[in-house]
């Protein structure tokens, strides 16, 4: 049986971590990065939001037998309750983080503050093939 | 299996000793879309009479422009036109990691460029076409390929 596709998601949010944790110590020494089910409110500022929302396998072969390619979507929250600022210059931040993967890049509308809470959303989107190297 | 992504076409002038390809090599263009080296492989009709149905034997490769088309940036264009009618050395680069992991191809020619049609709603686009003099030969494994800023690379004869 052929092994699975690999686990881009753990890669993805490994180097959001990094980099984020990296860039950020010393101004948000409690950004957190999260990939939870469902969040009503972060339990810390900034939070980033990370959900694999869409995985659509592409290029089979007529062997259909493993899985050659995919195209995958991120939907990547930015949560703030200091200022719309503080979101979206996290959020600038994790788009270059996805730019740096080739990931293509969708901002969405920004909010407005709902009980003091600012998000910057993004959707990034890719073509990943089995042996690509994010 | 790997996507097109971050597969690469540098240049250098050429050197006259040509089965060496290690060296420091530059990106010729950030390309949209990279065409195949090679052309493809006639056959040759070595059919008689006594043959049922038309018999072939290997023929030899069409020759090949590269049409490249990448990003319009002046630093690009303007050492693209320098270069014209320059002979140089050309490196092609197969892999996501940009370095030629999954094949690297060599070969000498000339490049000549044009920028592409301004659209209202597209980035300005060039193209870098690419007379294939010798016949591209395969390197994947000969050659190591580094870079520190994804412009300028060096090759080194793999140990």
């Amino acid at each position: 049986m052929a092994k699975p596709f690999m686990d881009y998601e753990s890669i993805v949010v490994t180097r959001l971590t990094y980099y984020l944790e990296k860039e950020y110590s010393a101004r948000f020494p409690d950004l957190q990065v999260v990939t939870d089910d469902l969040i009503t409110r972060p339990s810390k500022w900034p939070t980033v939001w990370v959900r694999a929302i869409q995985n659509v396998e592409r290029d089979r072969e007529l062997e259909g037998d493993r899985i050659v390619g995919v195209t995958a979507t991120f939907q990547i929250e930015v949560y703030d309750n200091a200022s719309q600022e503080n979101a979206k210059d996290v959020g600038d931040s994790v788009t270059a983080i996805m730019k740096s993967m080739a990931f293509d890049g969708i901002q969405l509308p920004e909010k407005d503050s709902v009980s003091s809470v600012w998000r910057v959303i993004g959707r990034y989107r890719r073509y990943i093939a089995a042996d690509d190297v994010l | 299996m790997a996507s097109g992504l971050k597969s690469r076409i540098l240049y250098r002038t050429h050197n006259d000793e040509t089965t060496n390809w290690a060296g420091s090599w530059t990106m010729l263009i950030r390309p949209k879309t990279l065409p195949s080296p090679l052309g493809e492989r006639n056959s040759i009709d070595v059919s008689t009479l006594e043959d049922e149905q038309e018999v072939t034997e290997p023929g030899r490769r069409a020759s090949v422009t590269m049409s490249v088309q990448g990003a319009m940036e002046k630093d690009y264009l303007d050492a693209m036109v320098q270069l014209a009618d320059t002979k140089l050395d050309f490196m092609v680069l197969y892999g996501t990691e940009g370095l030629g992991s999954i094949a690297k191809y060599a070969f000498t020619g000339f490049v000549d460029v044009n920028p592409d049609e301004a659209d209202a709603d597209e980035h300005l686009t060039m193209t870098a076409n690419i007379a294939v003099s010798t016949v591209p030969v395969k390197i994947t494994d000969d050659y190591t390929v580094v870079t520190t800023d994804g412009k300028a690379f060096t090759v080194t004869a793999a140990g």
